[in-house]
């Protein structure tokens, strides 16, 4: 299939569509006109099958927190069921990247038929798309890569209040066996659970929803939590994050060698 | 011009170049893939109108040696761009506001509007200084950083009482972002014009800065107050923006109209 950028991006996210305003445009920006992907299979592997999860409800929100393409799958799968997948990958692509986004971006470009052939109403309830793996890269950032960590933030979800707004009263959160809630996760969790938002968490392969009580987490709506947390990342100059770490110079050369993203 | 005017003039055209290219810059490239420019709007004419107004007050109301001078004209507003740009990119995210991050990546049109307010704000702090007649640009220097110092401490109690970066870029309420954007304006106001005056000396400023800004304090305090009162949350329902924004804001564009007036001259 080839397609553009805008296509693809506006396939995920519907200008119509109640929960496109909180898609993330950024890994869409590396969609090179004319990309041909395949298209990956629709429904993810175990043991990340979603197929047991509560059928869409006008009062459910779901939180998909699984590894790389797989959150994709998963999103696709649950789109078949009458999800609206909204994609929050807030990564640029690049060479030699710390987590393979190329691959995210692929099964992103490769789903936009299948997506489009689904035609969901505008109003479908929401699946947010995560990478688990988005601050736990499988390689350690190191001089000359590309490095494309990234965080979610209380300012990427809808509010608690615009979830209940819109009828939202319960989230489930999907993640991968034996999976810790990740902290930058926490942090929206929590508001929502203040919000009044009832949290369940599920594994996938044991289908089993169960309530959970997020914790508080350490610098919980402090003022400078979102300054800290970014620190220690690199941003990309057309959005979201991922730049090239500089290499540094052979002794005596002076200077550093890199550039932006 | 001076020794220390032209070093000010090349670092102040440096900052200057380097803080409103980046801004300009980002507006065009961050997140293009997003519909609707309602977001850039803002960021991208408050910096216009805040020169225009820097222009004005220098044109009109500086120092005599500066109104007519096109080289002390062209000093003042380089020094201008440079001190906004700096206070925009450091001290308002550190605020909870972010240009690039909120308004542009996240196309959150209420930020866009508090940014864009605050920028205004920012530019009438320093154009107030630069009113009356006053020995050199260190005294302009002095009164600005008098001016937002007291700026960007009043927004901070706003935050911390009232939390309004959480209305802002959490709760993307259209309210805050009026209210947010007409309250930096009439704090920018007040604090711009309790600096303006003939240079006396440290103490009289401070002095005199005091005695001419405790209002803006007080208009703070009663907009944390609104700010906690009006976020939407699981009790109460978004009120609709008219009501929400832009009455409040227009409250407070007219307490800091009114206050610049009853002052008076400098």
């Amino acid at each position: 299939m080839t397609t553009t950028r805008e296509l693809v991006y506006e396939a995920w996210a519907p200008p119509d569509a109640r929960w496109s305003a909180w898609a993330k445009p950024t890994l869409f920006a590396s969609v090179q006109d004319g990309e041909a992907a395949e298209a990956p299979a629709l429904l993810p592997p175990a043991p990340y099958d979603v197929s047991s999860l509560p059928d869409p409800a006008s009062d459910l929100a779901l939180v998909v927190d699984l590894p790389g393409v797989d959150s994709v799958r998963a999103g696709l799968a649950l789109a078949a069921r009458g999800y609206r997948a909204v994609p929050l990958f807030n990564a640029s692509d690049g060479p030699n990247a710390v987590l393979d986004t190329a691959r995210i971006r692929l099964a992103l470009v490769g789903a936009v038929g299948r997506l489009e052939s689904l035609r969901l109403p505008p109003d479908a309830p929401p699946v947010f798309l995560l990478d688990a793996e988005r601050c736990e890269p499988r390689h350690m950032p190191e001089p000359g890569m590309f490095d494309n960590r990234w965080v979610v933030l209380p300012q990427d979800f809808p509010s608690a209040s615009a979830l209940l707004a819109r009828g939202v009263r319960r989230a489930i959160v999907v993640q991968k066996p034996l999976d810790m809630l990740r902290a930058d996760l926490g942090h929206v969790l929590r508001r929502w659970q203040e919000g009044g938002i009832a949290i369940f968490w599920v594994e996938p392969s044991i289908s089993v929803v169960t309530p959970v009580d997020v914790p508080k987490p350490s610098r919980f709506r402090g003022l400078w939590y979102r300054l800290s947390l970014i620190a220690g990342l690199r941003r990309n100059a057309s959005g979201g994050f991922g730049s090239p770490i500089p290499v540094p110079p052979p002794p005596g050369s002076g200077g550093f060698h890199g550039g932006w993203g | 011009m001076s020794g220390g005017e032209t070093i000010t003039l090349l670092l102040g055209l440096v900052v200057a170049g380097w803080t409103w290219t980046r801004w300009y810059v980002d507006l065009r490239r961050v997140a293009r893939l997003r519909r609707g420019a309602a977001h850039r709007l803002a960021p991208a004419l408050a910096p216009l109108a805040a020169a225009a107004a820097v222009w004005l007050i220098l044109r009109h109301w500086a120092s005599f040696d500066v109104r007519d001078s096109s080289t002390y004209l062209f000093f003042y507003m380089v020094l201008g761009g440079a001190w906004v740009g700096m206070v925009a990119r450091l001290g308002f995210p550190r605020l909870g506001v972010s240009a690039r991050d909120d308004a542009l990546e996240r196309a959150n049109v209420p930020a866009s509007l508090a940014v864009g307010g605050a920028v205004l704000g920012t530019a009438l702090c320093y154009a107030g200084a630069n009113i009356g007649d006053g020995p050199s640009f260190a005294v302009v220097v002095f009164c600005a950083g008098l001016s937002t110092t007291a700026f960007l401490l009043l927004w901070l109690l706003v935050e911390l009482a009232g939390r309004l970066s959480e209305s802002l870029t959490v709760e993307r309420d259209p309210g805050a972002g009026w209210r947010a954007a007409c309250l930096f304006v009439a704090l920018g106001a007040i604090l711009g014009r309790s600096v303006a005056g003939d240079w006396v000396s440290a103490e009289a400023t401070v002095r005199d800065f005091a005695f001419h800004a405790w209002p803006a304090g007080a208009l703070a305090v009663g907009a944390a107050a609104l700010e906690a009162g009006l976020r939407p949350c699981i009790a109460r329902a978004r009120l609709p923006v008219f009501l929400s924004g832009l009455l409040p804001g227009a409250v407070f564009l007219g307490a800091g109209a009114l206050l610049v007036l009853d002052r008076g001259p400098w």
